[in-house]
C-alpha cells in the first residue's frame, strides 16, 4: 500500500462505470490544489470485485444503467466498507425514478440491509471536514437542467459503519457536475469540485 | 557507764512497777506487740524472698537452641511457651515450610519484646509477588512472582485459577485481562498473596500526522482497543482535520501522543515540554527523524533491539 492516496474507479459489471472519465483528473487536481495531501496524479480503475479495491481509501462509482452486483461484487464492497474504505456512488441520471437509482439502492440494501441506507443530516462533519457547506451537500447545475427528476435533492444518503460513513449515495449527479477538463476551473467563478475535496479529506481522515 | 546502767535500770524498773500494778494489762499489750512484730517480720521476709527470686531469673536467662522448635509443627507451642513462662534473651528456629502469617506475626512481636531471633529454611523457596495495573483500556492486570529456576507457579485470585507457570531466570510474569480480590501464587508448597493496590487514571490520546491511510488506520486502531482519541491530521497549510476534541497538550488531558510523521514538527515544542513534564510519547516512521522530536528520543532509531527483559512470561 502507497503512502500516496490513489483516487480509484470501480468497474462493476453491470452498467457504464466509465461515463465519466474526466471526473478523476479533477478531483486529483482540486485535492493537490487545495491540500497538502499526498494524491497520486494520476487515478486507477479497479474491479469492484477485485483484491485491489481494498488498497484506496476513496472509490467513486457511477453510472446511467440498472446495477445489479454480481456476489463478488456485493461481497468486496461489504469488506471494502467494513475495513474502513470509503466510496460514493452517485446517480449520473439524477432521477430518483430512474433505473440507476432504484437498482443501486436495492443493491445497496441488499449488501447491507434493509435500512441501511439513511439520510445524512446536512450537519454532518462531511461537509465542514475540509470547505464548510453550511446548507449541506452544495447543488448541482445538472439537477435542474430538464433531465431526470428534476428536483433539488437536498440530502445524501449513507451507509454509516462504526460511527463513520462508509458509503455515500449521491442523485446530484456530481458526476456531470465535476466531469470537465481541470483547466476549465480558471474559467469559473467558485470551484464546483470543491465538495469532492471535503469528501477525499473525509476518506483520508475517518 | 554508770549512767547508762541507771537508765536500763530506770526502765526495768517501771516495767517491773507495771507489770506488779496491771496483770491484765501487760498480757493484752504485749501479745497485740508480739503480733505486729511477727507479722512485720513474715512481710520483711517474703519481700525478701521475691527479690532474691527475681534477681536470680535477670541474672540467668536461658538461651534455646534451634533443636528445641521441631520445625513449623512446634512452633506455636514454642511460641507460646517464650511468649508466657519463659523470656529467652535469643532463639533459633529452623523452619521447613513456610509459616503462617499469624506465626511470622508472632516471631515478629517476640523480636520486638527484646528475643534475639533467627531464623533459617533451607528448604523454603524464595518467594515474591506483586500485582499492578497495565495501561490500557481493557484493564488487564501484570502479575509478577519470583521464584527459584525451574519451580512450577500456580496463580489463582478469588475467583479461581489464573494459570500456571515455569519460573525462568528469577521469575515468572503474567499479564490477566480480569483479576478479582488477591492473587495467590503457590510454589512448592509455599505461598504468596498480593492484592493490585496502584489505581490508574486513563487519558486521551493524541495522535499527529499527515492524513492519509496511516493516520486513519492509527487512531482507528487505537479507538478500537478503547483509547479515547484525538487527532489532528495535516491536510494543508491552512489547517487540519481534527478528530476527536484536540486541546492543549498537556498530562492533564493525554496519556501519549503519537508522532507518525515529520507534520509533528508543527507542534514539537509543545511536545517537548509535555514530554518533561511527564507525558507519553510515540514517534513513529519519518517522525523520528524531525529534529524537534528526535532530541526526545531515549535512543536513536535503527539500533539492535534490547534483550528480553529478566522475566519469562509463559505457562
Amino acid at each position: 500500500m502507497s503512502a500516496e492516496i490513489v483516487l480509484a474507479t470501480a468497474m462493476y459489471e453491470s452498467g457504464d462505470w466509465e461515463s465519466a472519465p474526466l471526473l478523476p483528473a479533477n478531483l486529483i487536481d482540486s485535492v493537490a490544489r487545495y491540500t497538502s495531501l499526498p494524491v497520486a496524479p494520476k487515478g486507477a480503475q479497479v474491479p469492484l470485485a477485485g483484491e485491489e479495491l481494498l488498497e484506496h481509501p476513496f472509490v467513486w462509482l457511477t453510472g446511467h444503467l440498472p446495477v445489479r452486483f454480481t456476489d463478488a461484487e456485493r461481497r468486496n464492497l461489504i469488506r471494502y466498507v467494513d475495513r474502513g474504505g470509503f466510496i460514493v456512488v452517485d446517480d449520473h441520471n439524477h432521477d430518483v425514478g430512474g433505473v440507476f437509482h432504484r437498482t443501486a439502492t436495492e443493491e445497496i440494501e441488499r449488501a447491507f440491509g434493509r435500512g441501511a441506507l439513511t439520510r445524512l443530516p446536512n450537519t454532518h462533519e462531511l461537509y465542514s471536514c475540509f470547505f464548510t457547506f453550511r446548507d449541506g451537500p452544495p447543488a448541482t447545475s445538472h439537477e435542474l437542467n430538464g433531465w431526470g427528476d428534476n428536483l433539488q435533492h437536498d440530502y445524501l444518503h449513507a451507509v454509516v459503519r462504526g460511527g463513520r460513513v462508509g458509503l455515500l449515495y449521491s442523485n446530484k449527479d456530481y458526476s456531470s457536475e465535476w466531469n470537465f477538463h481541470p483547466d476549465s476551473k480558471r474559467l469559473m467563478a467558485v470551484d464546483p469540485t470543491r465538495f469532492g475535496v471535503n469528501l477525499v479529506v473525509y476518506a483520508a481522515t475517518r | 557507764m554508770r549512767r547508762r546502767g541507771s537508765a536500763f535500770g530506770a526502765v526495768l524498773g517501771s516495767l517491773r512497777s507495771r507489770l506488779s500494778a496491771s496483770p491484765r494489762l501487760f498480757s493484752a499489750s504485749l501479745r497485740r506487740a508480739a503480733l505486729e512484730r511477727g507479722l512485720r517480720a513474715v512481710a520483711l521476709l517474703s519481700l525478701l524472698a521475691l527479690l532474691l527470686l527475681s534477681l536470680r531469673d535477670l541474672r540467668a536467662p536461658s538461651a534455646l537452641a534451634a533443636d528445641d522448635v521441631d520445625g513449623t509443627r512446634g512452633l506455636r507451642a514454642a511460641l507460646a511457651r517464650w511468649s508466657t513462662r519463659e523470656a529467652p534473651a535469643s532463639v533459633r528456629v529452623a523452619l521447613d515450610a513456610v509459616p503462617a502469617p499469624v506465626m511470622r506475626d508472632w516471631i515478629a512481636a517476640l523480636a520486638g519484646a527484646g528475643t534475639r531471633v533467627a531464623w533459617s529454611g533451607r528448604a523454603l523457596p524464595a518467594t515474591a509477588l506483586a500485582v499492578e495495573p497495565v495501561a490500557d483500556p481493557a484493564r488487564p492486570s501484570r502479575v509478577l512472582v519470583a521464584a527459584p529456576d525451574g519451580r512450577g507457579v500456580a496463580l489463582e485470585d478469588a475467583l479461581g485459577p489464573l494459570d500456571s507457570l515455569s519460573a525462568r531466570g528469577g521469575g515468572a510474569a503474567l499479564t490477566a485481562l480480569d483479576v478479582r480480590g488477591r492473587v495467590r501464587a503457590r510454589v512448592a508448597g509455599a505461598e504468596a498473596t498480593a492484592a493490585v493496590r496502584d489505581s490508574l487514571v486513563l487519558r486521551r490520546v493524541l495522535v499527529l500526522g499527515r492524513a492519509g491511510w496511516e493516520a486513519k488506520f492509527a487512531a482507528a486502531a487505537l479507538a478500537e482497543r478503547g483509547w479515547a482519541v484525538d487527532a489532528r491530521l495535516a491536510v494543508s497549510p491552512a489547517g487540519d482535520a481534527v478528530q476527536g476534541s484536540p486541546g492543549a497538550i498537556d498530562t492533564a488531558r493525554y496519556a501519549a501522543v503519537v508522532a507518525l510523521d515529520t507534520t509533528a514538527a508543527r507542534l514539537a515544542p509543545r511536545v517537548a515540554v509535555y514530554v518533561r513534564a511527564g507525558g507519553g510519547l510515540v514517534i513513529a516512521g519519518e517522525a523520528a527523524a524531525t529534529p524537534g522530536l528526535a532530541a526526545l528520543l531515549a535512543a536513536a532509531p535503527g539500533g539492535a533491539p534490547s534483550p528480553p527483559g529478566r522475566f519469562a512470561a509463559d505457562s
